[in-house]
């Protein structure tokens, strides 16, 4: 029940703020830039774009959020309200992730029609978001303006990055087998292409691991940032 | 003028504290070196591997990285000046010598001079472009943008939240130097009404040697531009109202 009011009231937000409108303008720019790549490469572009946007939202749309409840003191009345960290935690992960499927389908339907293996694409959308978005307010946590926050998030994601290295053909390691977004670039392909039973657990497990550790790990930056601040007017240390 | 000095002495501390700040600095400094030293490493491996020219492109490249410039200096202040908004910085230098309007006049200054300082060190430094006096006026383009861009966010956004999704729409801003360099014939003019659309083919119009077609790109660039920045600073002036 608090979960489902703080669900709703985070999408309420984000439509309030103009999230969503900024999403109908960046696809229909997506849906121009995709019209000028050349057929051969439009595929490989579409699962670019839908990793590094749609996907990856979360990790710029959250922090900015959390930063503002900070310095509106939002966090001293909702941490006195029976809510739970792991409760506003998944409510920003679950909200942003349907930002991150709406517009990642609305790419993807507009440019090349209904994916082929759409539960993997949606899938490898939502675990990508979530992972993300629970980065995003780990790091969040330990910031105090919005410059050093976009910097620390850049500087933390870098390592996920990686397995694009192997998507483009320049160098593959097994190790990238290790990161989530291996497993993201996996089921984003599964758009096109049916994909092995084997690829699908693999890329479903490494997500889910992934989230869970990095849930923990946002949970425990609230607490001890955000939550030990409370009565101390919310604005972090 | 000291009012200023003092400003800025503190801007420039707070930046040597903060790591990020310099980050303002340093990214246009990372372009610059990829442009210098892994351009053509890049340009070597991929003739290799799949017999592509990117030395075809350098001049795209060139004019492409330097227009995210003025993006990354406007859209670092754009949200400095968010924060000291919600923060309520700013109606505390209302209140000193400095006034409201001198408080706006150093947050478009300093990001354009630094524009200026950055994007003049790319083109003359990076080897993606030749020298040329021309180039004067593609920086004066350029210093504009970023004090557009700083108030693009500043005028537009309600807070930082904002600021954040409408950094995301400036970001694609930077299709204009893609359009004038890809965009065939007539469909080109729906790139004209991005600003960094300008500098970019005054930039491809000096490089082939057509100066009168440079010196009109010019005049319509600054134009908007200037009718740009007017527009915004008379939002953002009512927004702080």
């Amino acid at each position: 029940m608090r979960f489902r009011a703080a669900f709703a009231f985070d999408i309420r937000f984000q439509w309030r703020h103009g999230f969503y409108w900024v999403y109908i303008v960046v696809c229909a720019f997506y849906l121009v830039l995709l019209h000028f790549i050349p057929d051969g490469y439009r595929e490989n572009v579409i699962v670019l774009l839908t990793f590094s946007d749609p996907g990856a939202l979360g990790l710029i749309l959250a922090g900015g959020i959390v930063l503002l409840e900070k310095d509106q003191g939002i966090h001293d009345p909702l941490f006195v309200t029976p809510i739970r960290v792991r409760e506003y935690l998944l409510s920003k992960a679950g909200s942003l992730s349907v930002l991150s499927l709406l517009a990642a389908w609305g790419i993807h339907v507009a440019a090349s029609g209904i994916p082929e293996s759409p539960l993997a694409f949606s899938a490898g959308i939502v675990l990508t978001s979530s992972f993300m978005t629970l980065l995003s307010i780990g790091v969040v946590a330990r910031c105090q303006t919005i410059n050093s926050f976009l910097l620390l998030s850049q500087a933390y994601a870098l390592p996920f990055v990686l397995p694009l290295l192997g998507y483009l053909k320049i160098w593959n390691s097994k190790l990238f087998l290790a990161l989530p977004t291996e497993g993201t670039l996996r089921l984003l392909n599964g758009a096109f292409s049916a994909i092995s039973i084997i690829d699908y657990l693999y890329s479903i497990w490494i997500l889910l691991s992934w989230n869970v550790v990095i849930f923990i790990w946002a949970k425990r930056s609230c607490e001890h940032h955000v939550l030990m601040s409370v009565g101390r007017g919310g604005a972090g240390e | 003028m000291n009012k200023y000095r003092s400003l800025l002495i503190h801007d420039i501390r707070h930046a040597g504290l903060d790591p990020v700040l310099m980050a303002g600095f340093f990214a246009p400094m990372a372009l610059l070196v990829v442009s210098r030293y892994l351009f053509p490493i890049v340009a070597v491996w991929l003739m290799s591997r799949y017999s592509l020219d990117i030395y075809k492109y350098s001049s795209f490249t060139a004019i492409f990285l330097a227009s995210t410039i003025p993006m990354l200096t406007g859209m670092m202040t754009g949200l400095l000046m968010l924060d000291e908004r919600d923060e309520n910085v700013i109606s505390y230098y209302a209140v000193t010598p400095l006034m409201r309007r001198g408080y706006m006049l150093y947050r478009l200054i300093l990001p354009s001079v630094l524009c200026i300082l950055l994007s003049s060190s790319y083109l003359i430094f990076s080897g993606l472009s030749e020298i040329h006096l021309g180039m004067i006026f593609i920086l004066l383009l350029l210093a504009i943008e970023a004090s557009c861009f700083a108030l693009f966010l500043a005028a537009f956004a309600a807070n930082k939240v904002e600021g954040l999704a409408l950094a995301k729409i400036g970001g694609l801003l930077i299709a204009g130097p893609a359009a004038a360099y890809f965009v065939p014939g007539a469909w080109q003019l729906l790139g004209a009404w991005i600003p960094t659309y300008w500098p970019a083919e005054a930039f491809f119009a000096i490089e082939e040697g057509r100066p009168y077609t440079a010196i009109a790109d010019f005049g319509v660039g600054l134009i908007l531009h200037l009718a740009l920045l007017y527009v915004m600073v008379k939002i953002f002036i009512k927004r702080v109202d």
